[in-house]
């Protein structure tokens, strides 16, 4: 049991992060509610407040060991701020590294990669909107599941399931070949800019029903169905060359498929491509091979696999032994060599959340922000489905909107409207 | 009526003189200010850097004033410019000088750097008008670098100290001691053609004493590191 004052090494996917975080690559995301009313800044400052001891694991500081980082708890308050700044902001040395911003009707939670994925962030986002609602005056039926304030957490949620579910026999992945990165020109700085659209999900739904397959997998081959057009259009490419397959990272909750309650990170990625330099895709061949390619990725065996190649090379005695200020460089040369090169973009789906009517009439809409993309992505996808809508949120650190551009228009196209919802830091060359 | 921040938008307590967000003061506090509104609340409304700018734009206002004068003065005195060469000199140094610290304070090294050229020429043109003394490149320039080299090296230690305490004093008199070991070695190559030091020697001793006291404090004050979880591995 974690009591006063613990501490706990970061988990198998948060290690890397201290080495290759900076200003513009920062590894936060967000995750953003727009109200019907104005924020009311007391009760929001109350619910902080109230559900801070729910979460200790999140309240806790960064520290440098002298062979690997760790997280200390701290006594610092969660900040909440004023939300005029660009999303996603990297967090200071000595502070949480979490917040909750607020400004008009929009309270959001920013929270680094190092503490927890979406779905540990979702619990907490879930939890302070709850209590905000409850200080306000607003029912909260017992059907929207969210955690209890009042209640201890429970050790198994300070676990590092990586470790936990490790399986030492498992024979590891093969590294993948490099993939087709965006050739948009990156934008000043500070880059991050974020165009965010409203979807109903029931249009969605009937388009990827008539394909024969869920939401995910739809989204997915629009996604590479619009990198495609720009690996087509001869004046993108032309200061590049084009090499690789057009492959899109998609991470995965494990919590779904391992009895796991943990709220720090537990999420992999599953990495459906197509291979342009073989010829021309139609749409439909990349929904079925990207259907297939889901399937297969998604298996237990599978993923047990990734876990063993990830968590196993964490164990070697070699890499553990290793000081810090040695390992650090080494990590950021191999999260270039190894991660980042290996996909042409993200599209991270926080799932879907169920607000009874009580709650739903003043909520507007939702929006998650991925991490800022570094300069090899470029862009990143992040979504989120409440109710009967989906928030589909471009992050982009180029001039160009071109695959924002490609992406809407190929649902407009089918007859799915979309409302653009929040733009910001648009530059002259967008749409 | 909702009492709405006019700067974030949240929504206040009636009875909420600031927003607790971003600071803003609320309506009813901007009435009553209003009123009696005293010779500095502009001043203070301004930002950090508009400040530095008010205060850049005053100083530069008197330096050129107090350069004009002079020169003027000089001018209709002794119908020549004699002594006003200095007030000129010195005046635009400080212009300089004013500039650097306002526009480049969060960059210390190229301040140090900038500063550092500044007052070497000034040191050179003092040197170039008055002939009888000659000494810009055998003891001014030595000792300005010397100060600059120690000031440099103990901010960008100060900046890398993470718990900043009774350390801070230790290095500054390591560090004065530094810069007195190389105004003495400069002194006495300048005067004997040879380096010996005595006072100096005398001064690090002491001040090198007082620092390890100091840095004793300061380590063993700072909270205990837990062994266990710094070289986890």
């Amino acid at each position: 049991m974690k009591g006063k004052g613990f501490w706990y090494p970061l988990d198998n996917a948060a290690k890397i992060f201290p080495a290759v975080s900076n200003k513009e690559v920062t590894y936060v995301f967000r995750i953003s509610v727009v109200l019907k009313h104005k924020i009311h800044i007391k009760s929001l400052f109350s619910a902080v407040l109230t559900i801070e001891k729910r979460f200790p694991y999140y309240r806790v500081i960064l520290k440098k060991g002298f062979f690997w980082y760790y997280l200390e708890s701290s006594r610092l308050a969660t900040p909440v701020e004023f939300d005029h700044d660009v999303p996603c902001r990297k967090f200071t040395k000595d502070g949480l590294l979490m917040r909750v911003l607020a400004a008009d009707n929009r309270i959001s939670v920013e929270f680094s990669h190092l503490l927890t994925d979406g779905g540990g962030a979702m619990e907490y986002f879930k939890t302070l909107l709850a209590q905000y609602f409850i200080n306000r005056g607003i029912e909260v039926p017992s059907d929207f599941k969210y955690m209890d304030p009042s209640g201890k957490p429970d050790p198994a949620e300070f676990e590092d399931d990586y470790n936990r579910f490790f399986k030492a026999d498992v024979p590891v992945n093969a590294r993948r070949p490099k993939a087709y990165h965006l050739p948009l020109p990156s934008n000043q700085k500070p880059r991050f800019g974020v165009l965010s659209a409203k979807i109903p999900i029931a249009a969605l739904k009937d388009k990827a029903r008539e394909k024969g397959v869920n939401l995910t997998v739809y989204l997915t081959a629009v996604y590479l169905h619009a990198i495609q057009q720009i690996w087509e259009n001869p004046e993108l490419n032309r200061r590049k060359k084009k090499t690789g397959k057009l492959s899109i990272q998609i991470p995965v909750n494990l919590r779904n498929s391992y009895p796991s309650i943990t709220m720090r990170n537990f999420s992999l990625f599953v990495m459906p491509e197509i291979d342009p330099g073989l010829g021309h895709y139609t749409f439909d061949e990349i929904v079925k091979t990207v259907f297939h390619q889901m399937q297969l990725e998604t298996d237990t065996r599978l993923i047990n696999k990734i876990i063993s190649r990830n968590v196993g090379s964490e164990r070697k005695i070699i890499v553990r032994a290793i000081p810090l200020f040695i390992k650090d460089p080494v990590l950021r040369i191999n999260h270039r060599t190894m991660g980042s090169s290996q996909y042409s973009g993200v599209l991270s789906n926080l799932g879907r959340i169920h607000f009874p009517s009580q709650m739903l009439e003043h909520i507007d809409s939702l929006m998650v922000i991925s991490p800022p993309p570094n300069k090899m992505i470029r862009v990143s996808c992040g979504m989120i489905g409440f109710n009967e809508q989906i928030s589909i949120t471009f992050g982009n650190i180029t001039r160009s909107r071109e695959l924002e551009k490609n992406f809407f228009r190929f649902l407009t196209g089918e007859k799915i409207p979309v409302t653009i919802t929040y733009n910001r830091n648009c530059h002259d060359e967008c749409v | 009526m909702m009492n709405v921040c006019k700067k974030c938008g949240v929504e206040l307590d009636v009875n909420m003189n600031y927003c607790p967000l971003c600071g803003h003061k609320t309506n009813i506090l901007g009435e009553e200010s209003g009123n009696n509104k005293d010779e500095t609340y502009d001043f203070q409304e301004l930002s950090n850097v508009q400040k530095r700018k008010v205060f850049w734009d005053l100083s530069l206002i008197v330096l050129l004033v107090g350069i004009f004068t002079s020169t003027i003065i000089d001018l209709i005195i002794n119908k020549n410019i004699t002594w006003s060469k200095y007030t000129i000199t010195v005046g635009l140094s400080l212009v300089i000088h004013i500039s650097l610290v306002v526009f480049l304070h969060t960059r210390i090294v190229s301040l140090l750097i900038l500063g550092f050229i500044t007052n070497s020429v000034l040191i050179i043109l003092l040197d170039l008008m008055n002939k009888s003394i000659d000494w810009a490149f055998t003891i001014g320039i030595p000792l300005l670098l010397t100060v600059y080299l120690v000031t440099l090296l103990l901010s960008l230690i100060i900046k890398k100290s993470k718990q900043k305490g009774v350390n801070i004093i230790a290095y500054i008199l390591l560090g004065l001691s530094v810069a007195g070991i190389c105004t003495e070695g400069i002194l006495s190559l300048h005067t004997n053609n040879t380096v010996a030091l005595h006072w100096s020697l005398i001064m690090l001793v002491c001040m090198g004493a007082i620092s390890a006291i100091l840095l004793f404090i300061h380590f063993r004050l700072k909270k205990a590191t837990d062994l266990r979880k710094f070289f986890h591995i």
